[in-house]
């Protein structure tokens, strides 16, 4: 009897320690997920290596935090870098990292379910890290444009295909205006919205434009 | 022999790469072969029998040393044979840099290849530079150069076709060289673990020949696309004047 319980508790504790060791997915999904959370979370491991488990991406890989974006969002984003409408422009060297892996994604269920798990992760703390030197008054003016789509509050607009601005990195929105502005996002071919922000950009004459609109954005998630 | 069986050979020195290939396979090969066939059958041979006592030998005496001391002979001979012979294509692959007709430029990065083709004028790093991500054109029969970087961390340019491998190493630019010899569509892989998305991270090799490789140069360089652009815009202009 006690070989028996020993044995079984060997096997339970190396079970877990190699389901650890590997990443196997699964096990901490709360019990009344549905199948997609499930799935969602299994493939999620792969994005685990840059963005974290957590989602709250990591700026020396380049990965920013994802974490509670909305599914459509995220689908629409693995859609264009699998299809490499957003990505493969040699001075896009996040995105370039991103068209393998959105490649691991082969179903449109699979991309469905991570974009799922990843909506349904409780948004990061996305600390400041260089918009700190942005004006949040000026930054007001200059988001006049911008809130057209993405909201007064930053909050998006799938209609328009515009997502919540308020819990990305101020890094990222910055890199992701001046890529943007020079060209290295939103000409993709096949690309319907990148045109439109390539020219809403245009409305921020400089990089202090950019701090300041940045500024302001991340100010908003304070209110 | 070997080699070309599967991969063809697309580049000047993938035949002396195979030939070496072969002469080690030959000379490691056809030795294992015979001893594994002696080992075996000895085994075999000399299993234990009823009425046959064991017997303990020391392997000093000179009838059991000799068929050590023999066998040294050919494995030194064999070594030389293939370090001279190695000595010499790697001299000729890495060592010696022939004059290009052409250089292009590639970067490694995570996980993905820019590659940097000189344009009309045939200059690297001038205004009608044409670069591609994940495709490479060169043409047939001609030498190209090529300066190899990495942005992030350690890749290796690998294209099996060429029996080309070469590091990338942040931080410095490495130059090499080969000359295509067959027109034809050839992978490019990265051959050193580079991150989880390395498996991810292949790419093509477009040979063709000169006359359809300058005309790639004249459609894709990026002044010629813009002169197009013009030319478009005017027709347009044109066309909305005659209206």
């Amino acid at each position: 009897m006690l070989a028996r319980f020993i044995t079984t508790l060997t096997t339970t504790a190396l079970f877990s320690c190699m389901a650890t060791a590997i990443g196997l997915p699964g096990l901490a999904v709360a019990e009344d997920s549905g199948p997609e959370l499930v799935r969602g979370e299994q493939l999620y491991a792969l994005c685990t290596q840059c963005h974290g488990a957590d989602g709250s991406g990591n700026q020396a890989a380049l990965a920013p935090a994802i974490a509670g974006l909305p599914a459509w969002y995220v689908k629409a984003q693995l859609e264009k870098f699998r299809a490499g409408i957003r990505g493969l422009h040699q001075g896009d060297r996040g995105g370039l990292r991103m068209y393998p892996m959105s490649q691991w994604l082969r179903t449109e269920e699979d991309r469905e379910a991570v974009a799922a798990y990843v909506a349904s992760m409780k948004p990061t703390d996305t600390a400041e890290t260089v918009a700190h030197s942005g004006d949040v008054a000026r930054g007001q003016g200059y988001y006049a444009v911008c809130s057209a789509c993405h909201g007064m509050d930053a909050g998006g607009n799938p209609q328009m295909g515009a997502p919540p601005l308020v819990d990305l990195n101020d890094w990222y929105l910055i890199s992701s205006i001046e890529k943007y502005k020079s060209g290295i996002r939103g000409n993709g071919p096949g690309d319907t919205l990148g045109p439109a922000m390539i020219g809403m950009v245009a409305t921020l004459p400089d990089d202090d434009a950019i701090r300041d609109v940045v500024a302001y954005i991340k100010s908003l998630k304070k209110k | 022999m070997i080699l070309n069986s599967v991969l063809p050979e697309a580049s000047t020195y993938a035949a002396d790469i195979d030939r070496l290939f072969d002469v080690i396979t030959l000379l490691v090969g056809v030795p294992f072969l015979i001893a594994s066939f002696l080992f075996f059958s000895f085994i075999f041979r000399f299993k234990k029998r009823e009425g046959t006592p064991a017997k303990y030998i020391t392997g000093t005496e000179h009838q059991y040393m000799k068929w050590i001391h023999r066998a040294h002979v050919p494995i030194l001979l064999f070594d030389v044979i293939i370090v001279v012979m190695a000595v010499n294509v790697w001299y000729d692959v890495k060592q010696d840099l022939p004059e290009a007709n052409s250089t292009v430029r590639v970067i490694a990065q995570q996980w993905a290849w820019t590659f940097v083709h000189p344009g009309p004028d045939n200059v690297l790093d001038t205004a009608d530079d044409i670069v591609t991500i994940n495709e490479l054109h060169v043409a047939k029969d001609t030498l190209y150069h090529y300066k190899l970087e990495a942005l992030d961390v350690l890749h290796d340019f690998s294209v099996p076709a060429f029996r080309l491998k070469q590091d990338a190493i942040p931080g410095r630019v490495i130059t090499g060289w080969f000359e295509p010899t067959l027109a034809g569509e050839f992978g490019i892989q990265c051959a050193e673990i580079c991150g989880i998305g390395h498996g991810l991270m292949p790419a093509r090799l477009i040979v063709e020949d000169r006359a359809q490789h300058a005309a790639w140069i004249a459609e894709n360089s990026p002044l010629s696309v813009a002169a197009g652009v013009e030319d478009e815009s005017a027709s347009e202009r044109t066309r909305l004047a005659a209206r």
